[in-house]
C-alpha cells in the first residue's frame, strides 16, 4: 500500500465539489457563450445531466475491485503489458492537465493581477505550495480542502448576492434563437471541462473508508459542483449578455468588477478571484497527486514522494511549452478537449470496464466448473 | 548561462536530499525512475532556458481529433 490515509465520504464529497468548481469556474462561461451564445445556461444543465452517466461508469468500475486503484485495476483486469500502457495514457492526460492548470494560473495572474511579474516565477511558486500539499499526502489534501470549503461558498454567495441587482432579464432573450443544435453543440464541448477529468478520482475512491456512502458523495459532489457551474454561466449571461462572456477571456472575473452597492461596495473583484485561487489550488494538487501515485503504481516503487520534484520540473517545462500563445489555448480548449477526454476518461475505462466484468464472470464460472468435477 | 548552471544545482541539491537516504537503503528501482525523470525534466528546462524551439504535442492532437469537433 503507497498511500496510508483514509478519508471519510464527506472529505470525498468536498474534495469532488470543489475539483467540479475548479478551473471551470474561469473559463467555462466563455465557452458556453461562444457556442450557445444566450442559451449557455440550457447548454451547461444539459451537460451536467449527461455527465451523471460518467460519473455512474466510474462508480461502477470503482466497485469491481474496490481496495485498487485505476492503475492497479488495469494491470489485474488487463495484464502487465497492456495494463500498464493504459495507465501511461491515462497518467500522460493528467500530467498535461495538470500543465494546464498551472498554465492557466500563471496566464490569469499575469495578465490581470501581476502584471509585471515573470510567468514562470508564479508557476513556481503555485507549483510548490501544491508539491508540499502532495508530499504531505491525500488526509492532508482532504482536510485542507474541507477547512476552506466555508470560504469558497461564502465568498461564492456573497458574489451570486452582490450581482442581483445587475441582472437584465433582456440578455437571456431570445430563447431557442439559434435552435436546438447550438445547444447541443455548447454541451458537447463542455463535457471534458469538467466533468469527465473526474475520472482522477478513480486513484482516490479505494481511500475512502466507508465503501457504501462513496457512491452518493461521488453524485452528490458532481451534482452541486455542476449546478454551481451552471448558476455562474446563467449569471454572468444575465448580466453582461452572451456576446460580452464570449469575448472575454476571464468573463468570472469581469463579473466582479461589475459588482457595485450603492457605489460603496466595489471593484472587489480579487476577493472573488480568492475562489478559483483555492479551487483551482485544489484540482491542481488531486491531478499531481494522482499522476505521482499512478507512476509510482506503474513502475511498482514503494513511494511516490519521490517521483514530485522530477514531476514538477516536468510539469513546468510542459505548461510553458505547450501552448505558445492563448489563443492557442483556448482553440484547443474549444475543439480538441472534449474528443480527447471521452477517449481517455470515457472510452478507456468504459474498456477496462468491460473486459473486468467479463473476467470476472469467467472465474466464477470456472471456479464452479472445478467444483463440479 | 548561470541559468542553467542554477537549474542544474537546484537539480543537485533536490536529488543530494532525496537520493541518499534511498541509496542507504538500497532501493535501486527508486533510483533509476528518479534520474531518468529528473534527467528528462532538466533537459527540456534548459532547452527552454535557450531559447530554443520545442515542437508542442498539442498541435498532433489537434490534428488527429479535427474530425470529431464540430
Amino acid at each position: 500500500m503507497l498511500e496510508k490515509g483514509k478519508i471519510s465520504a464527506f472529505d470525498f464529497q468536498v474534495i469532488v465539489l470543489v475539483f467540479t468548481i475548479g478551473s471551470s469556474i474561469l473559463v467555462g462561461p466563455g465557452l458556453l457563450a461562444r457556442f450557445a451564445k444566450q442559451d449557455a445556461w440550457m447548454a451547461s444543465s444539459l451537460a451536467l445531466m449527461i455527465s451523471v452517466s460518467f460519473v455512474f461508469l466510474y462508480i461502477r468500475l470503482a466497485s469491481l475491485y474496490p481496495s485498487l486503484t485505476f492503475v492497479e485495476c488495469n494491470e489485474k483486469i488487463l495484464g502487465k503489458w497492456i495494463g500498464n500502457m493504459v495507465s501511461i495514457l491515462f497518467l500522460s492526460y493528467f500530467y498535461y492537465l495538470s500543465s494546464g492548470l498551472v498554465r492557466e494560473i500563471g496566464d490569469f495572474l499575469t495578465t490581470q493581477v501581476l502584471v509585471e511579474t515573470p510567468i514562470q516565477m508564479i508557476m513556481i511558486m503555485f507549483l510548490l505550495i501544491s508539491l508540499f500539499g502532495v508530499r504531505l499526502g491525500l488526509e492532508v489534501i482532504c482536510r485542507t480542502a474541507v477547512i476552506f470549503f466555508p470560504w469558497i461558498v461564502g465568498f461564492l454567495l456573497m458574489w451570486f448576492l452582490f450581482l442581483i441587482p445587475e441582472i437584465k432579464l433582456v440578455h437571456i432573450q431570445p430563447i431557442f434563437e439559434g435552435g436546438i443544435v447550438p445547444i447541443i453543440q455548447g454541451s458537447y464541448h463542455s463535457l471534458g471541462l469538467p466533468f469527465l477529468e473526474l475520472a482522477i478520482f478513480l486513484m482516490i475512491s479505494p481511500y475512502v473508508t466507508e465503501k457504501e456512502s462513496v457512491k452518493k458523495a461521488f453524485y452528490r459532489g458532481t451534482f452541486i459542483g455542476g449546478i454551481i457551474l451552471s448558476f455562474l454561466v446563467t449569471i454572468s449571461i444575465l448580466v453582461m449578455g452572451a456576446e460580452f462572456t464570449a469575448r472575454n477571456t476571464y468573463p468570472s472575473y469581469i463579473l466582479g468588477k461589475k459588482i457595485s452597492i450603492g457605489e460603496f461596495v466595489q471593484r472587489i473583484e480579487i476577493i472573488v478571484a480568492i475562489i478559483w485561487l483555492f479551487t483551482i489550488y485544489f484540482k491542481l494538487t488531486i491531478c499531481y497527486y494522482g499522476l505521482a501515485l499512478g507512476l509510482a503504481q506503474v513502475f511498482k516503487l514503494n513511494n511516490y514522494k519521490i517521483l514530485l520534484f522530477p514531476l514538477a520540473f516536468l510539469i513546468i517545462s510542459l505548461a510553458l511549452f505547450s501552448h505558445p500563445d492563448i489563443v492557442h489555448f483556448h482553440e484547443f480548449l474549444d475543439h480538441t478537449w472534449t474528443p480527447l477526454s471521452l477517449t481517455i476518461c470515457f472510452f478507456l475505462p468504459l474498456f477496462v470496464y468491460v473486459i473486468g466484468v467479463i473476467r470476472k464472470k469467467r472465474a466464477i464460472e470456472n471456479q464452479s466448473n472445478t467444483e463440479n468435477i | 548561462m548561470w541559468a542553467i548552471i542554477g537549474l542544474l544545482m537546484i537539480g543537485g541539491v533536490i536529488s543530494l536530499f532525496e537520493i541518499l537516504p534511498l541509496i542507504k537503503q538500497k532501493n535501486w528501482r527508486e533510483v533509476t525512475v528518479f534520474f531518468i525523470l529528473l534527467s528528462i525534466g532538466l533537459l527540456l528546462n534548459i532547452l527552454l532556458v535557450l531559447r530554443i524551439e520545442i515542437p508542442t504535442p498539442l498541435d498532433l492532437l489537434n490534428q488527429l481529433y479535427k474530425p470529431f469537433t464540430f
